[in-house]
């Protein structure tokens, strides 16, 4: 849903490309996804926590290797509520082009 | 109304005026003007490439030390060697590929081949503009990798030709691939894959014993993890061997971007 929001939100093309590339960067080597959170500085850490990225890697390794993972429903509930921001951007977005 | 006189050619006609289409005289003419013409376009865009080139490179010099737990000597002068390797890739290999399935779909693409300038010239001013807009984000790569982990570098000459070779290539092989094919879709997908290969699977920021043998006898054709071995071989000393093979890899591809690039510029005439 947040994908459907920046497609609909943003209206220059190039813009909602830049930010995509640009997630696709940060995703990869800012968030900690591929390495525990302990690798990253403290403040980048804190600030993942708010972010959908790192919940989704937990969920995910929830289902997979459940020993790995601490209090897996915050992160669901994270994942679902940047679900509900999407959407919600996503039918303000739709509206406001009708 | 004496319309004899209209008809009449005047007796003393002037000469048609003519220009020499040809010879280097002509050509580095093309190339100033076709230069003018690229950086004023490009200052609508320039700016924010060079800020997200800068973003990039110094991000990918962070980025690699929190994949490991510590961070040794020699984990660190890999990365502090790959990642400009890594800055140079993306303008060459994915901006320009994109930039001319941008044109292409704008119809701007035709129109700057119209233009009165040999289309080598236009080349030739698309090559030093994008070599110019990758060099500040491999340099900021370099100082950050640097200070960030401490390493001692051995700077060599060496160094010189082997980032021009790398800009060159990339950016030949870029554009070369850009006009060689037309689907805008298609070249979205060959530079998205270009990146998840160059990131994950090429043995730049890490050494290539890493990597699987026959994954390794594939890289030693390819581009990306050569680029590596002649960069590290200007940044450092005793660290890469087989430098001439890899010179000559590069120049290899440079030369086939090249090629693709003339095959299609001829067939467009």
């Amino acid at each position: 849903m947040l994908g459907y929001a920046l497609g609909h939100g943003l209206s220059n093309p190039r813009t909602t490309q830049l930010i995509a590339s640009s997630l696709t960067f940060v995703v990869f080597g800012f968030t900690p996804i591929l390495f525990p959170a302990e690798q990253l500085p403290g403040w980048l850490a804190a600030l993942n926590w708010w972010f959908p990225f790192r919940h989704m890697a937990v969920i995910v390794r929830d289902a997979l290797a459940p020993q790995l993972v601490a209090n897996a429903p915050i992160s669901y509930l994270m994942v679902g509520i940047w679900g509900l921001v999407g959407t919600g951007l996503s039918a303000w977005a739709l509206g406001r082009r009708r | 109304m004496n319309t004899t006189a209209t008809l009449q050619a005047p007796s003393a006609a002037q000469p048609l005026p003519t220009t020499t289409r040809s010879g280097i005289g002509y050509w580095l003419r093309g190339l100033r003007q076709m230069l003018r013409f690229d950086v004023a376009r490009a200052r609508q865009w320039a700016p924010m490439m060079a800020v997200i080139q800068l973003l990039m490179g110094a991000g990918m010099a962070i980025m690699y030390g929190f994949f490991y737990p510590e961070v040794s000597q020699a984990t660190a002068l890999y990365i502090a060697t790959g990642t400009p390797t890594l800055a140079l890739i993306p303008l060459g290999l994915v901006m320009i590929p994109a930039s001319v399935s941008q044109q292409r779909l704008e119809g701007t693409f035709d129109f700057t081949w119209s233009l009165p300038a040999p289309r080598t010239a236009q080349a030739t001013s698309t090559f030093l503009l994008y070599t110019l807009l990758s060099l500040p984000g491999m340099i900021l790569a370099l100082v950050v990798a640097t200070v960030l982990y401490g390493v001692q570098l051995n700077v060599s000459l060496l160094i010189v030709p082997a980032v021009l070779l790398c800009a060159l290539m990339a950016i030949s092989v870029g554009f070369g691939m850009a006009l060689a094919i037309p689907n805008p879709i298609l070249i979205g997908l060959i530079t998205n894959t270009l990146i998840f290969v160059v990131l994950l699977f090429s043995p730049i920021v890490y050494p290539p014993g890493n990597l699987p043998d026959w994954l390794l006898t594939l890289h030693k054709v390819l581009p990306f993890y050569n680029m590596a071995v002649v960069i590290r071989a200007g940044l450092t000393m005793g660290m890469v061997s087989d430098l001439t093979r890899s010179f000559l890899v590069l120049g290899a591809w440079t030369v086939a971007g090249w090629a693709m690039t003339g095959w299609v510029i001829g067939r467009r005439r």
